[in-house]
Parts: structure tokens; sequence; C-alpha cells
């Protein structure tokens, strides 16, 4: 990723700009969708990001992290989109979206059942949808929980206590067929 | 209490901000709790929106699209800015200074690509030699280790073992050779196999908790899984492919042992070549094989012969049996803090044995 920032700013290699957007795009649209909550204006949102990016590249070593500002870009920039629609409207972090992502266990990983499968999407489901997104990006997306604080502009505490939400919902469901794998073995 | 620290010590993992200390404890008491092992196991395989926005659109697809757009406006833009450059700056003199600065930004150019290969070249050539470096790690009698690979997989090792890894994993796979026993902990990672060859079996996983006993003074070769999923693979006969679930157990009949018996025996040992066992398992016991990676040394029902070369590794001694028919006997013991001879006082208890000791060396019968 250094290398690649080095690329970009030192040499203005477009190949390492065409990297550095493959890598790094997806998590970003998918954060975007989860404030305007349309294809099509994410990836506008996300292209105006990485085009200011390029434009700026002289000044990327004064970025401190590069996630996390892009992730801020970004929120920003959505935010000014549904300002501009409707400047009434106030968006809090209660007000995202985190309807359009699923995790789900890998199977060639872990040994599961189908059911228990099941039984953890629905359930990572119907978390919160704060909850929700906070554990993707937590999970997901590779960053730190001090990392989404900053970027959601949130408590730590609220990112830990969220992440905690997840993982005990999860617990409570293991629970009951663990102990059942238990008395079989 | 311990739950809710489990549960707090890999949500901090999971946010990348553990400490050290706190990953070891972290390990230990999965080891401990192995029904947590699979709830942490599970959270490391969840996935999903990495590869799919709304299960029917791809990443790929969207990613790809996203590009071209963002090509096409930025070479829009270029153009743009070339166009205002030239018709405000159309006097010749300016033009002339231009290209000439073109000239110098072409021959710097080339003098960075020759310097950058150069520079690139060296880089490769010292790493390419750095991952072919053997390194090996030995710990003798009495002593247990732990090392971390290249990878950030965790490897214990126990007394009396060696294991072969390279400096720095290469290629398509991760391969370690391990003589004695080791607990592993091998950090994820599904494109790169971890393969552990041991004695005549290979042991190949993507990432997983497991424990490998292969001492070549032992009758069998043991595996046994906490969590994940290996696959165990013969040397003799690849086509065999062994896949055990968590907390099982395989035991396979040492060859370099068993050839130096007699024949009838060996009959019987190709018979039985090897045998997969689930592991007696209750939350509040530990699991006696790993054990030791926690300095703790637990026998279930094991044949006394078994047990007196656990003892031998642990405590750094010489143990004889001067009555061969004790070897037979099983005994069961946990020992933690015990020294050697308040051990084989305790196993005096409830085998009829007597003992001297004579430096490191050790008579029974």
């Amino acid at each position: 990723m250094q290398q690649l920032l080095h690329r970009i700013q030192d040499d203005n290699d477009e190949n390492a700009f065409k990297e550095f957007y493959k890598e790094n795009v997806f998590r970003l649209f998918q954060f975007a969708f989860a404030f305007v909550r349309n294809k099509e204006l994410s990836e506008e949102i996300v292209n105006d990001v990485f085009l200011k990016f390029w434009q700026q590249r002289s000044k990327i070593c004064d970025i401190k992290n590069i996630s996390v500002y892009l992730y801020v870009c970004v929120k920003n920039t959505a935010l000014n989109y549904l300002r501009k629609n409707d400047s009434n409207k106030n968006i809090g972090i209660d007000d995202l979206s985190a309807d359009h992502f699923y995790l789900s266990p890998d199977q060639e990983q872990i040994l599961i059942t189908d059911e228990l499968k099941r039984l953890i999407e629905q359930s990572i489901n119907q978390l919160p949808p704060k909850c929700k997104l906070i554990f993707k990006m937590v999970k997901e997306d590779g960053l730190s929980s001090q990392e989404v604080a900053t970027i959601l502009g949130v408590s730590y505490k609220t990112v830990t206590t969220q992440v905690s939400i997840a993982l005990k919902k999860l617990e409570q469901l293991l629970q009951p067929s663990l102990k059942e794998y238990f008395v079989k073995a | 209490m311990v739950k809710s620290r489990i549960t707090e010590l890999i949500s901090k993992k999971l946010g990348k901000d553990a400490s050290n200390e706190e990953l070891d404890e972290l390990s230990g008491l999965l080891v401990k709790y192995p029904e947590y092992a699979y709830l942490h196991e599970l959270l490391y395989s969840l996935k999903g929106s990495k590869s799919h926005f709304e299960k029917d659109v791809p990443k790929e697809e969207l990613v790809n699209h996203g590009w071209e757009d963002l090509a096409n406006k930025l070479n829009t833009k270029q153009e743009f800015f070339e166009e205002n450059e030239n018709s405000s700056k159309s006097n010749g003199l300016i033009k002339k200074i231009n290209n000439f600065r073109k000239i110098w930004i072409v021959a710097a150019t080339i003098t960075l690509l020759i310097g950058c290969s150069i520079f690139y070249y060296k880089e490769y050539f010292i790493k390419h030699q750095l991952a072919t470096d053997k390194k090996i790690e030995e710990v003798h009698y009495g002593s247990t280790s732990k090392l971390t690979l290249s990878d950030g997989t965790q490897v214990w090792l126990n007394a009396g073992s060696k294991l072969t890894y390279p400096e720095k994993f290469s290629g398509t796979k991760r391969e370690v050779t391990l003589e004695g026993e080791g607990f592993f902990e091998v950090t994820k990672n599904a494109h790169l196999p971890f393969l552990v060859h041991a004695g005549t079996i290979t042991v190949r996983v993507l990432g997983t908790r497991f424990n490998v006993k292969a001492y070549n003074e032992d009758a069998d070769i043991e595996t046994t899984l906490i969590s994940g999923k290996v696959q165990i693979i013969m040397d003799d006969d690849p086509e065999k492919e062994i896949i055990l679930s968590p907390h099982e157990k395989l035991t396979i009949k040492n060859q370099a042992k068993s050839e130096s018996k007699n024949s009838a025996n060996e009959q019987i040992n190709n018979e039985l070549k090897y045998q997969v066992q689930s592991l007696p398992v209750n939350n509040s016991t530990a699991v006696a094989e790993t054990a030791w990676v926690e300095n703790k040394l637990i026998f279930n029902n094991e044949s006394f012969d078994n047990v007196a070369r656990m003892l031998e590794r642990r405590y750094d001694v010489h143990i004889t049996f001067d009555n061969e028919s004790l070897k037979d006997e099983h005994v069961t013991g946990v020992f933690e803090k015990e020294n050697i001879l308040q051990a084989l006082q305790v196993l005096g208890m409830t085998t009829h044995f007597n003992y001297k000791a004579d430096g490191n060396n050790i008579h029974l019968y």
C-alpha cells in the first residue's frame, strides 16, 4: 500500500492508481451506500472522492491515515449530497442502512451444519443497522475500532460496545448447538 | 467471569487493539475453552460482502465498471487541462522551453527507471535468498519453546522436538518439518495452505489450531484437532486422505518404530494402520493432548511405557524398566508443578512399583 502511494505521488503512476482504486473502492462503495441507498449515486460519490485524490496526489504524504481519510471523504461527500436535496434533514449514525451487506460462515474454512450457518446469517442480518455496520467495518474492512470511531465520529467506547453486542449474539446462538456437539462427542 | 473476559479479548483482537500480552492470554484461554475456540474460528470464517454486492452483483463487475467510469473522467479532465495550457501559453519561446523540459523529463525518467530496476533486482535477489534460508529450532529435554513464523503462525514446541522452517515463506504454500511434538495456531490464509511434515504423514490446513506428536522413539504418530479443519496425507499412500473434525484425534502407527519389531507384530500394525477417535470432552477438563502448552502433563489411562517417555522429555531424565511387566500397566494423572520424584510418588499410589534415582537415571521395579 505504502509503495503504491509512493508511485502515485512521486511517479504519477496511473497503473499504481488503478491498483490502489481496485483495492479500496468496494468497501468505500458499500460505505457510501449505507448513506444514500442508491447504487449509481454511491458509485458517483466514490469516484468523485478518487478523482480528487488523484488531482491532489502531490499532497498524499501529508495524510496520516489513508483509509480513514478516504472513508471520511466518502462520508462528507455523501452527507453533502443528502443535505443538498433536503437541507432540513439531519443524518446521524442511526439513520444509516446496513441491509446491503451480508456475512456468512465460509464452509471451506470451518465445519458447520447448514442449519447453524443459516441461523448465523439470519441473526447477523437482524442486528441493528448501526451494530451491523460497525461489526462489518471492523470484521471485513480491516479497520481498527479506533479508526471506525474516527470515521463515524462516535466514541471509541461506542464502537467496542457495538462489536461486543454482535459477538454476544453469535455466542448465544452457538451455545445450544455447541452443547449438543460436545454431548455427542 | 472467564467467559466475559474471553469475549472481551476477542472483540479487542477484532478491533486490532489487543496487546501482545492480551493475544497470548487469549490463545491460552482458547486452548482451555474449546467452545470459545469455535466461536473465534467462526468469526474469522465470516465473509460475504467482500466478494459481492447484493448477492447478484459480483464485486469484480462493480469495480471494473467503476474504474472505466473514473478513467474516462480522468482522460477528459487531463485533455481539458492540456488544451487550456496550450491556448494560454501559445508563445513560441515558452513552447521551446516546454520542449527542453520535456527532454529533461524523459532523460530523468530513464535514469530513474534504470536506478529502480537495479534496486529492485537487488532487493529481489536478497529476498529470494532469505526465502530459501532454512531455520531450525531445537528444544532440549526438560523445556518447551514458543516461536512465531513469518506469516504470524504460532508454534509451541514440546521438549525434545525440532522444527525446520523457512525464515520467510515463499511460493504457493507454507511448509515446515516437525520432529517431536508441536501445537500449531496457523494464521488463516486460504490461498497459502500450511503443511506440516511429521514422520510419515503430512498435515495440510488453511488456518486452525492443532497438535502433532511424532517422536521417533514413540510407537504412534498422533494428530489432534482443536478447531478448524485439517487434512492428513500419509506419505506412503498419498491417495488416502483423512479429514479430522474438531476434537478428533488421529493415531497412526509409527513405521520407524514398528519396523524394528518382529513380523507378527508388523502384521497387526498393518491392519490397524490408523484410527480416528473423538476426544472425551466436557467443559471442565482441559484437553490432555494440548495440556503441555500450558506446562501441564495430563494422561488418561495411558500405558506406563508411554507415560515414562513423556516424563523423560518433561523432566530430562532417563527411565529404565527393570520390571518389564510394569510397561503395560495403565496410569492416569495430572502434573503441573511437581518434580519428578513427587510425580513418581503420586503414580506409586495407584500403581505398585518401586523406584530408585541415581542422578538423572531412574530405575522402576
